[in-house]
């Protein structure tokens, strides 16, 4: 066997840490964090909507809506404000039947600040017989002439049904003239009436472009094409 | 007049040529030119073969017939002088030196009063004079110090080297001695450290001294890997590995991050700063990011205080043999602090957990919401414990990771510092064998005379610089004489060359009485 025995290795030998070393380390991990955190802040600026915007949202409170109607109108329109318009944007709820009311009226940071409203004053309540999306959209331009400076997403969740065509071609078509008006968007509709809806009723806004109309299982898609059409505002 | 030309005929025997052709090489060697019949006492027998053949070979020194002078034979310092600034040194080859000493020196004293008394005679006083006073300070004066120098410190250089090899003798009869006396010892030898940079040649041997036997004695003991299982460490192979160090960092800071980034959304939904909806938001990015860092350091802390407190546990659950003897160091053993720490860090993992699995499940809820409008979200739904596991998978493990580091490590660490403590123990045993301590002393004494060595040849290389420096001094000056003997001659040949062809006038006086008119005259005259 050989005498001869390897050279031990003792862990706290040598162990003394260089403070040039430790103190570039620090200063390294600082500047790293810095770049990083300043290009998420930039990226998340960037994401931003800069152009001023104001929604209006009237709930079909009629007999003809379902409760599951009402709640997905609602999650619509939560996503609407959650994920789509900056904080504090102005917002107004009107329900309508033959007749319209208005239910709220905020800036809301988050779409949990609607909950309330909309679980006991749409989804809950049960209006009386008629639809009438016209006297919506009429409240709307009045809401649109507090904001000049603005431009406008009307949400008309209704399931299609509508009693008064000819008024509410005429009040469509003077919300695809209005330039401040950037999106119409109607839904759930059933598929009954979705044809009505897109060539009919609101054809006029369908022709400019401003109309999007989602269903009972394309309301995600819907929300994406509105966020394009606000961001292509933005150019 | 005859005779003044014949005392100049006399002198410009001794007088060099302006054609360098008309000398050989050899000719003009200093030592062989001065004085050819007796060479110098001071050369080897290889040099005096080699003047002989030189002054064979050489053509006499005489004027020839037009006139011309022969050959200088004065000083050609630089033809076998010590070549150690110019040249390589050949092998066997021993060169002394090439100035005009002992006998050489009356040669050429001898030729330099002869010319000195001709200039004299022919009225060149300030020449005379001057070259006297050169030949004085350039080469009488530098020879003699030199030689004076080698008389003095030629003995001791020799001296010097009988001393060092009177010493290597010895090193060489100590280190036999040393090796002996490790294994008389049974002491090992330690396998010397590897170089910190990788080079091609074979590590130096490590120098013998007593460091070199103490550093034997701590090595011949227990690997840790010999003694992993009897005392309970891991094995050396998992610990100095770098990829599992990097491993071991990337670890320590990406688990925290990813447990640390789902707690701090899960903490930011429950408090209604985060939602589904925000966490789609491409400008809420910086929100999440936030986020993850809240949660990192909130892991970070939980997990150190975890490990803090298991290492309290452990180090409360120790029990120690004597107590008594072992005072006043503290009794560790306490059962209610183990609890009291366990309860903490169980109280804290199941606080994480419960936030986890809540903010999880408002987040689930929200994704059923937003279900309903791709016509889904009336499933059945997920009940509320599966969250609480959820939340256990993602931070449980890593406080439970810190907390099991936090007991095993201290316990490591003492298994880690009985082996020093046995290693300790160990040399200090062997210390105390007279076989050991003999190989100290004999470490000792090969050191003594390695360091003895040093001395000695330092001396030795200190006379020599002063040797050479005395020899690079006397070859200088000696060649600037030369450069002034070439230099008067020539002049002289220019000064005499009308009287080689014209009659003779009068005697050419140039003394310092000479009068205006006398100086028209010699002028008007040539």
């Amino acid at each position: 066997m050989s005498r001869y025995r390897g050279s031990r290795s003792y862990r706290h030998e040598g162990d003394a840490q260089n403070p040039l070393l430790t103190g570039l380390a620090l200063v390294g991990i600082i500047a790293a964090v810095a770049v990083a955190g300043r290009w998420i802040w930039n990226y998340s600026r960037a994401q931003d909507i800069k152009t001023p915007l104001a929604v209006g949202a009237g709930f079909d409170v009629s007999q003809s809506m379902s409760k599951e109607q009402k709640q997905r109108a609602v999650a619509f329109l939560n996503k609407v404000i959650g994920e789509v318009m900056p904080a504090r944007t102005p917002t107004k709820i009107w329900r309508y039947a033959e007749t319209i009311e208005t239910v709220h009226e905020s800036r809301p940071i988050a779409s949990k600040e609607l909950n309330t409203v909309s679980r006991e004053t749409i989804e809950n309540y049960l209006g009386k017989w008629g639809t009438r999306p016209d006297k919506v959209m009429q409240e709307f331009q009045r809401f649109a002439a507090q904001y000049p400076e603005r431009k406008f997403v009307l949400c008309l969740f209704t399931d299609g049904e509508c009693h008064t065509p000819k008024e509410t071609r005429e009040q469509a078509a003077r919300l695809a003239q209005d330039s401040r008006v950037a999106a119409v968007v109607v839904g759930p509709v059933i598929n009954r009436y979705r044809r009505a809806v897109e060539n009919s009723y609101y054809a006029p806004l369908h022709d400019a472009g401003k109309l999007f109309v989602f269903g009972e299982t394309d309301g995600l898609d819907a929300l994406a094409r509105l966020k394009e059409r606000l961001r292509a505002l933005e150019n | 007049m005859e005779m003044e030309r014949n005392e100049f005929d006399r002198v410009a025997a001794h007088l060099p040529t302006d054609e360098p052709e008309t000398a050989t090489p050899n000719a003009v060697e200093p030592q062989a030119s001065l004085s050819p019949a007796a060479p110098p006492p001071s050369e080897t027998n290889s040099t005096i073969a080699e003047a002989t053949q030189r002054q064979v070979g050489e053509p006499p020194a005489v004027p020839s017939v037009d006139g011309v002078f022969a050959p200088s034979p004065l000083i050609e310092p630089y033809r076998d002088a010590a070549p150690f600034w110019h040249m390589p040194l050949e092998p066997g080859v021993f060169h002394e030196t090439p100035l005009i000493v002992h006998s050489q020196l009356s040669d050429a004293e001898r030729v330099v009063m002869l010319v000195e008394s001709y200039l004299r005679k022919a009225g060149y006083e300030v020449q005379a004079s001057e070259l006297r006073m050169r030949y004085t300070h350039w080469v009488k004066i530098p020879a003699t110090q030199y030689e004076q120098l080698r008389q003095e410190l030629e003995p001791q250089r020799i001296e010097c080297q009988r001393e060092i090899h009177a010493t290597d003798k010895a090193i060489e009869q100590a280190q036999t001695e040393f090796m002996q006396a490790m294994a008389t010892a049974r002491i090992p030898l330690p396998v010397p450290p590897p170089p910190k940079k990788r080079t091609k040649q074979p590590p130096a041997p490590e120098p013998i001294s007593p460091l070199l036997v103490e550093r034997a004695l701590q090595a011949d003991f227990a690997h840790e890997d010999e003694v992993c299982g009897e005392q309970g460490v891991a094995p050396v192979s998992s610990k100095g590995n770098v990829l599992v160090t990097v491993g071991q960092w990337l670890f320590e800071f990406f688990a925290p991050l990813a447990a640390g980034l789902l707690l701090g959304v899960n903490l930011g939904v429950i408090t209604g700063l985060l939602s589904l909806e925000v966490l789609q938001r491409g400008e809420a990015l910086w929100l999440v990011a936030l986020a993850a860092v809240i949660g990192l350091f909130v892991e970070k802390l939980v997990g150190n205080t975890a490990y803090s407190l298991m290492s309290s546990a452990a180090m409360a659950s120790e029990k120690r043999e004597v107590v008594g003897a072992t005072e006043p160091f503290p009794s560790m053993r306490s059962s209610v602090r183990t609890v009291f720490f366990m309860a903490i860090i169980a109280l804290m993992t199941v606080a994480i957990a419960t936030v986890d699995a809540l903010g999880l499940h408002m987040l689930y809820q929200e994704r059923q919401q937003e279900a309903q409008l791709e016509g889904g979200g009336g499933g059945e739904q997920v009940p509320l414990w599966v969250f609480f596991i959820a939340g256990l998978i993602i931070s449980a493990p890593y406080i439970v990771y810190k907390a099991v580091k936090g007991w095993r490590e201290p316990e490591t660490r003492q298994r880690e510092a009985r082996i020093t403590y046995l290693r300790w123990k160990h040399v200090d045993r062997r210390r105390e064998e007279p076989a050991v301590q003999q190989a100290f002393a004999k470490a000792q004494e090969v050191a003594n005379l390695h360091q003895r060595r040093e001395t000695l040849i330092a001396e030795l290389e200190h006379i020599e610089r002063r040797l050479d420096s005395a020899r690079t001094e006397c070859v200088g000056s000696t060649q600037k004489f030369r450069d002034y003997w070439d230099g008067l001659i020539a002049w002289l040949r220019k000064e005499q060359a009308p009287y080689a062809h014209a009659p003779r006038y009068a005697p050419r006086r140039r003394g310092s009485n000479e009068t205006l008119l006398q100086k028209l005259l010699g002028l008007f005259r040539r």
